[in-house]
């Protein structure tokens, strides 16, 4: 439990990092694949 | 909608050649861009006046100012008023 | 976007030509709501909102953008009349048209009204200008017009809100019914229509008399390539249309020649001339703005004003955001204790937000001027002088909207560039429309160019010198790249209308400032903040050993890829810091300050940014190599900002251009392309400038 309580800030930092690859990640494939079938043409925000 | 001989056609005085500061009326539209034309406003029988010259050209019809390439105004045939 | 949440309300579409005031009776009609999409153009936005009738009905009003006709000259027309005509997928086909018309023009915007009529949907005339129309001597009768075109008409002027609560109560429940087409065409063409229609239906397509229509009525619907119809439907199209030629009938012709018989009797109806139309305001300013000589001072004068105003102006803002920043940073800071989580919110996530957030004021100036002279009507005098201009390079007077847009921001240069004819012209603006040196790299020069060049005078001149390159190279390769792309294609005609100066409508400026900002910051926030948070990471893992801090920079993973890539940057005259610092701003370019001073451990102070640049600037000066000279002299610093000057290091403008472009192969090529050619302008700047003895 102390050592968790010592280094409780790392954890929560590293946590949010991790997150934060993840979400990158995810975006990154999901607009490979969205590009991939080329329908949605035109119609853009 | 074409003039019957080339003669004709090119015996017209068209937009390109018109004076500057004279009113015109427009007497027929001729080349591939007549569509183009027409959708922005230059029909037959429309008024023209042409306010000033150069590589585009400006001129007023019903109202409004617009700017023509020299290309465009060469297929807008018109006469003196 | 507008559709899928609200299938249930009924939906009212405006349209009209561009200028014609559609956007200002949008704004009476809907007040404050309306949603707009992200990052669209100057005029080409779809935009919607819901408003609720007198009668207690809501529906949904959406403004498409202006359009000409429905025979489409451009992406954002094409867009209009696919909407129209029910083939766009995500967009529902409107249940009433408002058409938007000029009562002062009326024999230039009653092609269009006709056209609505004919795709059978319910139409409302929108009869605007009518104070301008009486002012110049028209007197029109809206109800005999309403009998000869069979829909209803309202008269109004948007911009003083008459007319506007009666439009109001004409979009009561039922609608009006669907209008009806008012010509009759002879029988061969009657017959060709209905034929065609059958075929059509027989194809199942829906609507087929309407697309029939439009198919005899438009040579380019029937034979160019269009995404939103069969081959088949084309292939029958084509087929009618010979036949008529066969019967020396030439389908669009005689369709335009009945609707202009019907416009004139329309117009002689109900519209009468009194007096002679003199020179206008508009034309005794347009002597000199058009003016061959003085029209170019005009223009420069007003360029010189927009640029010294934002650089004038925005620097109180900007100072506000940097105390407010500051604030923020010292109260999370002491909320916690000392440690990892405290140094990610406050060095990483709250730096991250700030330095995005800092450029906001300049942004929102440049867009707030650009879109005030646009909707004074100048920008489009500025854009016939620049076309000639333009044209020599391979591109046209329209690609100056977006191009000057660009020194704001590319994305919304990017968007603008759909209001370009032609495809060719529209992807070499596109394409170079990042050397347009943009807000995001200011930071960057604030920081370098004092290390260059101590006096004001010669850092002002610095600044102007990067614009010119950048703009001149863009210009340059823009020539260049026009000789090999789309070569083929026959060089589009110069079209513009230059509407009257008025009096720009300012809140809806306003209203598109702020959206524009919003945008901007939560595109721009998300995308920066993520990799702020990664870059944090990578700057703090691994960690020095106690005792060693200052030399975090080469323990941690970014000071590890800094030294891995050093052989890669070292022709260019760099180090690893700034190598990383370069690498680490490739996603954006703000980056690279954050990133400068992270390396040299140097504590950011956004209560005095001065404060804060002047010591990285002195850890740059006093940095010495091994050898005791210094590390960072002016020639290093000279490569570095040549780099930046072209290098496209902004992920969001290459997600945009390839959603524009609609191919990664250009976006990617665009990235790779500018990439290189910093590079190797860094080291030509760099090894020649060695061999001067710089």
């Amino acid at each position: 439990m102390t050592w968790i309580s010592q280094h409780w800030q790392t954890l929560a930092a590293a946590t949010i990092v991790a997150v934060t690859a993840v979400i990158f990640l995810i975006r990154a494939l999901r607009r490979k694949k969205s590009s991939a079938c080329g329908h949605n043409c035109g119609c853009n925000k | 909608m074409a003039f019957t001989t080339e003669l004709e056609r090119d015996s017209a005085l068209n937009l390109s050649q018109a004076a500057v500061g004279c009113e015109f009326q427009i007497k027929q539209l001729d080349g591939p861009s007549c569509k183009q034309l027409r959708e922005i406003g230059f029909c037959e029988e429309m008024r023209v006046r042409k306010v000033s010259n150069g590589r585009n050209l400006i001129c007023a019809v019903c109202g409004t100012r617009l700017a023509l390439s020299h290309k465009l105004a060469e297929q807008v045939f018109v006469t003196a008023l | 976007m507008s559709t899928g949440e609200n299938n249930a309300l009924p939906k009212v579409a405006l349209v009209g030509h561009p200028n014609v005031g559609k956007t200002t009776l949008f704004n009476q009609l809907t007040g404050e709501r309306r949603k707009v999409g992200n990052y669209a153009g100057v005029t080409v936005e779809k935009v919607s909102a819901t408003i609720f009738t007198p009668h207690g009905h809501q529906l949904e009003l959406v403004d498409l953008p202006g359009c000409y006709s429905l025979t489409p000259e451009s992406p954002d027309e094409r867009v209009t009349r696919d909407v129209l005509l029910g083939d766009f997928a995500e967009e529902a086909r409107p249940d009433l048209i408002i058409n938007v018309v000029d009562a002062a023009s009326l024999e230039r915007h009653l092609p269009l009204t006709l056209q609505l009529i004919e795709l059978g949907l319910p139409v409302l005339v929108a009869l605007n200008q009518v104070d301008r129309a009486e002012a110049k001597g028209l007197r029109l009768n809206p109800q005999v017009l309403s009998d000869e075109l069979g829909v209803p008409v309202v008269a109004c002027q948007a911009t003083s809100g008459k007319g506007v609560v009666q439009l109001k109560q004409a979009l009561r429940f039922p609608l009006p019914p669907a209008a009806e087409r008012r010509w009759k065409g002879s029988a061969a063409l009657e017959h060709a229509i209905a034929d065609l229609s059958k075929k059509l239906e027989a194809l199942g397509m829906e609507r087929p008399e309407v697309h029939a229509l439009q198919l005899l009525g438009d040579t380019d619907y029937r034979v160019k390539v269009q995404p939103k119809l069969p081959r088949e439907a084309q292939i029958a199209a084509r087929e009618a249309a010979a036949a008529c030629i066969k019967e020396n009938l030439v389908p669009e012709d005689e369709i335009i020649k009945l609707r202009t018989q019907t416009i004139r009797r329309a117009i002689t109806a109900a519209a009468h001339t009194m007096g002679n139309e003199g020179e206008t305001l508009s034309d005794k300013i347009d002597r000199a703005a058009l003016h061959p000589i003085g029209g170019w001072f005009f223009f420069a004068a007003i360029m010189f004003a927009i640029f010294w105003s934002i650089f004038r102006f925005a620097e109180i803002p900007m100072h506000w955001v940097e105390l407010g920043v500051g604030y923020t940073k010292d109260w999370v800071g002491g909320l916690l204790p000392e440690g990892d989580l405290n140094s990610l919110l406050t060095d990483g996530i709250i730096e991250g937000v700030g330095a995005v957030v800092i450029f906001l004021p300049q942004i929102l100036l440049l867009f707030l001027l650009i879109g005030l002279l646009e909707g004074s009507g100048y920008m489009s005098r500025a854009t016939f002088l620049m076309d000639k201009v333009m044209a020599q390079v391979g591109l046209s007077g329209k690609s100056f909207l977006p191009l000057l847009s660009g020194y704001a921001c590319a994305i919304p240069g990017v968007m603008a560039t759909r209001s370009i004819n032609s495809n060719k012209q529209r992807l070499l603006t596109i394409l170079v429309l990042p050397w347009q040196s943009c807000t995001a790299r200011l930071p960057v020069y604030a920081i370098l160019i004092p290390l260059l060049i101590p006096s004001v005078l010669g850092q002002t001149t610095m600044m102007f010198f990067i614009y010119f390159l950048g703009t001149g190279t863009a210009l340059g390769v823009a020539w260049l790249l026009s000789k090999r792309i789309g070569v083929g294609e026959a060089a589009p005609h110069f079209l513009l209308e230059l509407p009257p100066y008025r009096l720009p409508d300012f809140s809806y400026v306003f209203r598109h400032v702020l959206d524009r900002g919003l945008a901007f910051l939560r595109k721009a926030g998300s995308l920066i903040l993520g990799i702020v948070i990664l870059l944090w990471a990578l700057g703090t893992y691994p960690k020095a050993p106690s005792g060693e801090e200052q030399d975090q920079f080469n323990y941690s993973a970014m000071g590890r890829i800094g030294h891995f890539i050093e052989p890669v940057v070292k022709p260019l005259g760099w180090d690893a810091r700034l190598g990383t610092a370069t690498l680490a701003s490739f996603a954006a370019r703000e980056v690279f300050v954050s990133q400068v001073a992270v390396s040299f451990a140097v504590e950011e102070d956004e209560d005095d940014e001065d404060a804060f640049r002047a010591q990285i600037r002195t850890a740059m000066t006093d940095s010495r190599k091994p050898d005791g000279s210094p590390a960072y002299p002016p020639l290093t610093v000279f490569s570095v900002l040549i780099f930046y000057i072209y290098a496209l290091q902004c992920l969001p403008t290459t997600a945009v251009v390839q959603r524009e472009t609609k191919s990664w192969k250009w976006a990617l090529a665009q990235l790779a392309g500018m990439s290189l050619f910093a590079y190797l302008a860094a080291l030509i700047v760099y090894q020649g400038g060695s061999l001067l003895g710089f």
